[in-house]
């Protein structure tokens, strides 16, 4: 097995032109619609789920009986795990973005990703026999869209975008609830972060 | 759409192999069967077989040919040397098998099935000869619905089954039983009514006989064409012997004798004279040992008998005096150039002339069909070697109306090729009477793809050949009873275990391809079997270094290769055999069995250098969840992942499929 090594090992490429996906937890109410949405576009069967809504709780916080709802999809690792593993090479990064995605040409259906991944993200396809995994929904962004689960978002909790703009956004977003704790409103908008 | 039990599987190329509308293959992919002059479908056969179920067997067999137990004694098995078997270690017994199957029905069951006609149609066919290619015509002709009459010159039906193949080979009772299974469905024989002479094709025409057969065999002998041939009474053409034989004169012609020729003709004529009590019997042959077309068994049994091959010896004079051969007076002879056919030409050496002393001498070198013999057959054309020329794959002569086949169109052939005529004979002779386009060259088709039987790979591995067991050498040289005595129950389940199913497996090697060149892994390993075709050879190891990905089942396009997922083992299968079996690794959240413990194994062994504690033995569900447990900075509950299932979108899209299952929409997302 002759691991391939990503092309953004070789060549340094700045973190701005990296995606970032943020779920506002506070904002999720575990709809399940991205997990749909995601499916849909992909036009997978039953079983592969590529984004996943995780709940955790309920459990007491700030006096209010909450939920997690963890939105769980591909990190896009700068050193992908399955990348790493895949013995064709069918699992690459891409040099522009980052965006790890499988050559469904190339896959063989070996399933070393499902077994390296530490977060479990690439799944299994029984119709196609390939393993599938989240990969931004590329032709989507690639046509200047947003992914399928971003998009399909019912409660607008998930943002897609290039890391600064994300990271400018979370900002602003986080000095917005201090700001608000401060008026005296608290829990309803604290970001845990 | 592909077969119910062997469904490609799901990364496999999906147009790779052509389906039918039942599910079936539409070309056989098992050399036994495209081999078979008579297209039998042999791995489904021998399935049945080895589950006990004869009389399916049977069946199955018949929908191509009339005679499996005659098959069962006397073919020569090309299906046998085609066989994939003989790379691991030696061919099936394909022939006894069916000679079991037969016997079982025949003698213990109820007979064979006798099948109703398809069609109930008007016209009427006339067969000429009642040998295996005219009877399997006339099979298949009633099969379809047709009227049909076999003319035959000899006092009984079944042509050189009854009057050539030496009772020792082919008992007559069972040619009998299988003709009578043929005339059940409703096939008129007239025996001693001689077609060419008095009766002409012309007088059949004019009682409404729509198409004809010619199944007249190959009655004259070639003639060593060397002095004293015609002079003396003791030199007789090896058919004729037989037939006298066959009909009641059972006398030796002589002690001492000589056979000339080499092929199953010689061999059974020698072998007939040591039975009706010849001291010595020579067979004459003018190449070696190994060029003799006599089928390889029967040159074994032979030797047995005590007959001696006289090799590189060529005939060139007979002595005798008052109207008696006293000598064979022969050349040696030594190989030169390769002549058409293939086999080194015999040269003589001169000066190595000798007397063999004989009291009679048995040409077998050959027949032709007697054209000349019955000029109301009409005008046909002819080969060269005097044999009647058809269209291939139709057996039309040049008469339209006018069908041939078996030792009349190839010379002196085998019963299974007689049988394949006859059969492709009465499917050109439906297509003529219906009016329809002659039909083409098709390959053989599967008819069912039994299951195999299920085994582990040493027992696949390590079951022998059977042998065949015979009667004692004492009596076989001074009876005619039944040579070979056939497999019995137990054996032929046994040797039923050995069939490598070549129709499910096609042997493309993408199994291959994908674990070692694609993998890495070179578990599975496929030998080359022949010019284009591979064998598994692992079923004396197993797999030893299969991880258990499960890669080859995925690109397998047959459903050859299966996995069963089994608690904590995973089965890999190979038509039917267990090849390897893995331990799976148990879930340490879900408790779920998820993957083999050597496939984590092998993807750790390329994660080390990675910066990741990789020591959690978690499936991808549970690692989900420990991983949003430890954003939440709370204890992992692994339960969940079950019913995460129900409660996420799968859950609404299992849903949403029930739903549109009701209103009957597509079956999709």
């Amino acid at each position: 097995m002759s691991a391939v090594q990503p092309e953004s090992e070789t060549k340094h490429v700045g973190s701005s032109d990296r995606y970032y996906l943020y779920q506002d937890k506070d904002r999720c109410i575990g709809c399940y619609s991205c997990e749909l949405h995601c499916k849909m576009n992909k036009n997978l069967p039953i079983g592969p789920r590529l984004c996943r809504i995780v709940e955790i709780g309920p459990k007491v916080r700030n006096d209010n009986l909450r939920a997690d709802f963890h939105f769980l999809p591909c990190f896009h690792c700068e050193k992908p795990f399955c990348a790493h593993v895949c013995p064709t090479g069918a699992i690459q990064k891409r040099t522009k973005d980052g965006i790890v995605f499988i050559e469904n040409s190339l896959c063989i259906g070996c399933k070393c990703c499902i077994a390296a991944c530490p977060w479990g993200v690439p799944q299994w396809n029984p119709e196609t026999g390939k393993a599938v995994k989240c990969d931004y929904c590329m032709d989507r962004v690639d046509r200047g869209l947003k992914p399928a689960c971003v998009t399909g978002c019912l409660t607008q909790c998930l943002h897609f975008g290039p890391v600064d703009e994300t990271s400018k956004l979370l900002r602003q977003r986080y000095a917005e609830s201090m700001d608000i704790t401060a008026a005296g409103t608290p829990g309803q908008f604290t970001t845990i972060l | 759409m592909g077969h119910i039990m062997f469904s490609p599987g799901a990364g496999a190329d999906k147009d790779r192999i052509v389906y039918a509308e039942d599910g079936l293959k539409r070309e056989s992919s098992a050399p036994c069967q495209l081999n078979c002059p008579a297209e039998i479908d042999v791995p489904s056969y021998i399935a049945l077989i080895g589950k006990g179920k004869y009389d399916e067997a049977i069946e199955q067999i018949r929908k191509d040919n009339p005679f499996p137990w005659v098959c069962g004694l006397v073919c020569t098995n090309p299906c046998e040397a085609w066989c994939q078997r003989r790379y691991l270690d030696k061919a099936l017994c394909i022939k006894d098998l069916k000679g079991l199957a037969a016997k079982m029905v025949m003698e213990k069951g109820t007979g064979y099935r006798i099948p109703e006609p398809r069609n109930a149609f008007q016209e009427k066919v006339a067969v000429i000869g009642s040998g295996p290619a005219g009877l399997t015509a006339a099979y298949f002709l009633a099969w379809e619905g047709y009227k049909v009459t076999i003319f035959e010159l000899m006092k009984e039906p079944g042509g050189l089954m009854i009057a050539g193949i030496p009772e020792f080979r082919l008992p007559r009772t069972i040619v009998r039983r299988e003709i009578e299974a043929i005339t059940a469905m409703g096939v008129e024989i007239a025996t001693d009514t001689p077609v060419g002479t008095d009766l002409t094709l012309d007088h059949l025409r004019a009682n409404g006989y729509k198409a004809f057969f010619l199944g007249i065999g190959a009655w004259q002998g070639y003639r060593l064409g060397i002095e004293g041939e015609n002079d003396y009474p003791q030199v007789i053409s090896a058919l004729q012997f037989l037939k006298d034989v066959s009909f009641g004169l059972k006398i030796k012609p002589a002690d001492k004798v000589a056979i000339v020729g080499g092929g199953n003709a010689a061999v059974d004529a020698a072998r007939t004279c040591i039975r009706l009590g010849s001291q010595s019997v020579s067979i004459v042959y003018r190449r070696t040992r190994s060029e003799m077309p006599a089928h390889f068994e029967e040159i074994i049994q032979m030797a047995e008998e005590g007959i001696h091959v006289h090799q590189l010896t060529i005939p060139a004079k007979i002595l005798g005096n008052y109207g008696k051969v006293d000598f064979l007076e022969c050349v040696m002879a030594t190989l030169g150039e390769p002549d058409p056919s293939g086999r080194r030409r015999p040269v003589p050496i001169e000066g190595s002339e000798y007397k063999m002393p004989v009291g009679a001498i048995i040409t077998a070198i050959g027949q032709r069909p007697d054209i000349e013999a019955f000029p109301g057959l009409g005008e046909m054309e002819l080969t060269k070697q005097q044999t009647i020329k058809v269209a291939s794959y139709n057996q039309q002569t040049s008469l339209p109306d006018v069908f041939a086949g078996g030792d009349a169109v190839t010379g002196p052939a085998t019963v299974v090729q007689a049988i394949g005529a006859g059969k492709r004979a009465a499917r050109a002779i439906h297509a003529y009477l219906r009016s329809q386009a002659s039909p083409e060259k098709l390959l053989p088709r599967p008819h069912s793809m039994v299951a195999p039987t299920p085994m582990d790979y040493r027992e696949k591995a390590f079951i022998q050949r059977q042998e065949i067991p015979m009667i004692d050498l004492d009596r076989r040289i001074h009876t005619f009873d039944q040579v070979e005595l056939g497999l019995d129950e137990i054996a032929a389940k046994q040797e039923a275990k050995r069939c490598m199913r070549c129709d499910i497996c096609e042997r493309c090697g993408k199994c291959v391809d994908v674990c070692k060149d694609k993998l890495g892994v070179s578990a599975i390993r496929f030998h080359h079997a022949g010019e284009s075709s591979l064998i598994l050879k692992d079923y004396v190891h197993g797999l030893p270094k299969c991880i258990g990905c499960g890669s080859c089942v995925n690109i397998c396009p047959t459903g050859a290769l299966q996995m069963i997922d089994r608690g904590d083992e995973r089965l890999l299968l190979m038509c039917g055999t267990v090849i390897n079996r893995i331990k799976m690794e148990q879930c340490h959240g879900c408790g779920a069995y998820y993957l083999p413990k050597i496939f984590v194994k092998h993807v750790e062994k390329y994660l080390e250098d990675m910066p990741h504690a990789y020591n959690d033995k978690l499936c991808p569900e549970c690692r989900k969840i420990a991983h949003a447990a430890r954003m939440s900075g709370t204890e992992p509950n692994y339960d969940i992942a079950t019913s995460l299932e129900s409660m996420s979108a799968d859950g609404v899209q299992q849903h949403a499929k029930l739903l549109w299952l009701q209103v009957g929409g597509p079956n999709k997302t």
